[in-house]
């Protein structure tokens, strides 16, 4: 057992006066809009639709005055030297003490291998130039069962490592058996090399940090033991499509602004975001493996969103979990499109979802539970608002209906009467728009690195626009998804589409008609039956119209091109771009795959430096090969008689496990005359003769 | 220049011996062997012993027979640069050829691939070379710690092994088909 953390950093009067501050200005905000929609005329005679419409309305409020209240106070955080900054404060050096050993573990699956070497690369020749390279051992851990991806991670790895002369201090593992997914992977580290460090950097496959705000975590961890973990503030970089642009554009706007209203109120008590972050490794190891979810079906039991619940449970076991949100240095991608952003979205939910058996767990602390309520609320929201929608569709039909047969219609009511209503609106409007004004006035001063003041104005009006558009078609897929999660449908948790290869127009209609089919709908009854509100809700119609060209014409290359070279959506990292990410985004020339245009499992087969480099991984301290079972045996005559095609991926997967029968086919392959060959390995062979030529 | 003429083969057919040659110079190439003289010079080696050995297996394919010597020969030859290439019999080859590679010995002794006598840089390059997937491990266990879900967790194990499904679905069913049929016989 591990000794109890120290005392806190914070006083428990100023994290009282902060957190009470904070609520109370959402409690007011929040009770300020259901007091003018109560005041308003049209409420004076109460439906029966009123009193399920009224709740959902003070919780989507309520959610909006949240917003509104962390970009407020983050804005004020902005403008002042914030007392509670965990990296701020530091003793200074000592050239004397050497920094403890810390891990940077970057879990990877099914990733683009050569970008994620490139970003160690860039991270490790940045860690060099702070001098402190010596104290930070690399490991990629990988879970992939694609067999191409395997055997370049293999490839690439190792000249990697003999490009930076970095055998031993640059790891790579392979789990066999990848249990329990991201999680299971960090624990599977934590179990094997764990006790070697003091700390860890978890990493993204698309993250990149300064060598010197590793160093400075690092630091920060040493002056404050009773810390548990910090959290960076990832900026989002190098977006090609508009679509990246866009919200590249929008998390460098508004990010920092709700990062430091994050800070404000739940100072100890931050969050994990998976990624980018420093953790002491010993109270992890025995404080934080995730336990079993009580769902009634034993198949959803895992954790999949592990990382809310390890901030949870660090808290739980008296250690301080931070947000580092002063501090830049750390970078990661977002994704491309409209569609791959959705899709990311469909996993997250699921796993947020999850966490609300933790919403009444004992023993967790209030900003653990405030934190998993957010994560609730930002999927449960979106089918909140559909509902909210449709039965105001419904209500203002009767109420309409019900003005009529009276002889009177709203029209008829008084101004001043009428005006809640408006102040209402404006109340909304001002609490969903200002966060981007606070956003656009922080960055004024730095207005040069974001291309100019007008610029500047001009691209955070036109995001503006654009979140309008995107906000109702993400509020129906997020619905969507909530549904698919509570009926049980199965989330696969793919590989993250980090290209920005475009999306086709067939494929934006594929996934978007039904978007579009419901928005043309909802127009044509909103016309027909509701006239005097279409207006009030041609917004919302007007998204899900567009729903099909938007999500194709923000990822158009020629488009995105053109939107960069006009100095649209400039963020200060591209102004001037750090060391750590040059060239991150370019073909690695020192890192080559030999004949890169053969797939990875052909290159096991049959490339004879390839086949052994994968098979001494898999010898790696074995004495002797097992032999053959007979499902591989059968696997190894249908790759020989029918090609790599004969199998399907999951089967070469498996079948690049065995060194023996890999071997035994590498050898039959190439011993064998071409009139025994199937074409598929003629060909390949005959592509590796002409690319060892070429070369 | 002895080892450079290529006898008559003995045994097999000219297609036949052609074809294996461009198969050996296939795998060859794959080694990246910084000398296109000496690549040709170990491949008219490794040709002239296939074809002798060919002979006294007429039954076999050329091509088999001279990828079988290419890796004897190669096999070979990376003992005798490094020594010990482990216990495991299939690990030779594939050892030697990581350490071959991790060394960039076809880039900076081109000529001495294949050949007795090979520099004692080259052996202690290759012999320097290692793969070291991992650090020494240092196992930890990981237990999750108990945890009690509160009354959420209680009222869902209740719901879901104490509550009967089928009369709540069937009471929710008929009464709604009431309030329905009294909705349109009223209105």
């Amino acid at each position: 057992m591990s000794p109890p953390p120290p005392p806190s950093l914070v006083s428990v009067e100023a994290l009282a006066f902060r957190r009470t501050l904070f609520m109370l200005c959402i409690v007011i905000l929040t009770c300020s809009g259901l007091a003018l929609l109560l005041l308003s005329p049209v409420n004076n005679v109460l439906f029966w639709l009123d009193y399920f419409i009224l709740p959902i309305f003070a919780i989507l409020l309520l959610q909006i005055a949240t917003g509104f209240t962390l970009a407020f106070f983050g804005f004020f955080e902005l403008l002042r030297k914030d007392r509670y900054n965990i990296m701020a404060d530091l003793p200074p050096p000592d050239p004397s003490t050497e920094l403890p050993g810390t891990a940077i573990i970057v879990p990877v699956y099914n990733e683009d291998i050569r970008r994620v070497a490139r970003g160690i690369e860039n991270m490790w020749l940045s860690l060099q130039r702070t001098g402190h390279a010596s104290n930070f051992d690399f490991y990629i851990l990988s879970d992939s069962n694609n067999p191409d991806c395997w055997v370049d991670e293999e490839n690439t790895w190792l000249h990697l490592c003999r490009h930076l002369n970095a055998f031993g201090r640059i790891f790579y593992r392979k789990r066999e058996i990848p249990v329990d997914k991201k999680s299971g992977n960090v624990a599977d580290f934590c179990q094997r090399w764990g006790k070697r460090y003091r700390y860890m950097v978890v990493m993204d496959a698309d993250s990149v940090m300064k060598g010197e705000t590793l160093v400075r975590m690092v630091r920060a961890m040493e002056a404050h033991p009773q810390v548990g973990l910090i959290q960076t503030v990832p900026r989002s970089v190098l977006g090609r499509s508009l679509f990246r642009r866009i919200l590249q554009f929008t998390s460098s706007l508004c990010g920092t602004l709700f990062s430091a209203g994050c800070n404000f109120w739940q100072l100890s008590g931050g969050s994990y975001w998976g990624h980018n972050a420093i953790i002491r490794t010993a109270p992890f190891i025995e404080h934080c493996d995730l336990p079993d979810l009580p769902d009634p079906d034993p198949k959803k039991r895992h954790i999949l969103s592990h990382d809310t619940v390890e901030a949870a449970l660090m808290r739980r076991a008296g250690y301080e979990v931070w947000l580092a949100w002063r501090d830049d240095g750390s970078y990661e991608e977002g994704p491309p499109t409209f569609t791959d952003m959705l899709i990311r979205d469909r996993r997250w939910c699921e796993g947020n979802l999850q966490h609300i058996w933790f919403l009444f767990a004992r023993r967790i602390h209030f900003a653990s539970r405030m934190h998993i309520w957010f994560g609730l609320m930002a999927y449960l929201s979106s089918p909140l608002w559909f509902t909210f929608l449709i039965l105001s569709g419904f209500n203002s039909y009767y109420k309409q209906r019900f003005f009529m047969l009276s002889s009177i219609t709203e029209r008829t009511l008084p101004g001043p009467l009428y005006k809640p209503l408006l102040l209402l609106m404006v109340l909304t409007l001002a609490m969903l728009f200002i966060p981007k004004l606070l956003g656009w006035l922080a960055a004024l001063p730095r207005a040069k690195q974001y291309g100019g003041v007008l610029r500047l104005t001009f691209c955070m009006l036109v995001e503006v626009v654009f979140s309008a558009l995107m906000a109702p078609v993400m509020m129906l897929f997020h619905s969507a998804f909530v549904l698919q999660c509570l009926l049980g449908l199965k989330v696969n948790w793919g590989a993250q589409n980090r290209t920005d290869s475009g999306l086709s127009l067939l494929g934006c209609v594929k996934t978007y008609w039904w978007v579009t089919a419901l928005g043309a709908v909802s127009t044509w009854a909103c016309w027909t039956l509701l006239p005097e509100y279409f207006w009030w809700f041609s917004p919302i119609l007007i998204s899900w119209l567009a729903a099909i060209p938007l999500a194709w014409i923000t990822t158009l290359p020629g488009l995105s091109a053109w939107a960069k070279k006009a100095g649209l959506f400039v963020i200060p990292e591209e102004h001037r771009v750090p060391e750590e990410l040059q060239n991150l985004d370019e073909e690695p020339p020192h890192l080559p795959l030999p004949c890169p245009e053969l797939p990875g499992f052909v290159r096991a087969v049959l490339h004879p430096q390839t086949h052994a480099i994968h098979v001494s991984f898999l010898r790696q301290g074995k004495t002797a090969d097992l032999p053959p079972g007979r499902e591989t045996e059968e696997r190894a005559r249908q790759l020989f008689n029918g090609g790599p095609e004969a199998l399907p991926k999951k089967d070469q997967y498996q079948f690049l496990w065995d060194p023996a029968a890999l071997s035994a086919l590498h050898e039959k392959i190439w011993q064998s005359p071409q009139q025994d060959l199937h074409p598929a390995w003629k060909n390949y062979l005959n592509q590796l003769l002409l690319s060892g030529q070429k070369s | 220049m002895e080892t450079l003429s290529l006898p008559q083969p003995r045994s097999g057919t000219r297609e036949q011996w052609n074809e294996a040659s461009r198969r050996l110079e296939t795998w060859l190439e794959t080694f990246g062997i910084g000398d296109e003289m000496h690549a040709l010079r170990l491949r008219t080696v490794i040709l002239k012993q296939a074809m002798e050995r060919h002979a006294s297996v007429p039954a076999l394919h050329p091509t088999t027979v001279t990828q079988q010597e290419a890796v004897r020969i190669l096999e070979n030859w990376f003992r005798e640069v490094i020594g010990d290439l482990g216990k495991n019999p299939n690990q030779a080859l594939s050892n030697g050829l990581l350490a071959f590679f991790l060394s960039r010995g076809g880039q900076h002794w081109p000529e001495a691939v294949g050949m007795p006598g090979p520099p004692a840089e080259l052996r202690e390059a290759m012999r320097k070379s290692s793969l070291q997937l991992g650090p020494d491990l240092q196992i930890s266990t990981m237990t999750p710690r108990e945890i009690d879900y509160g009354p959420l967790s209680s009222l869902a194990r209740e719901t879901w092994q104490q509550w009967e499904w089928a009369p709540i679905l069937r009471a929710l069913a008929f009464w709604a088909i009431i309030y329905l049929a009294g909705y349109y016989l009223l209105t």
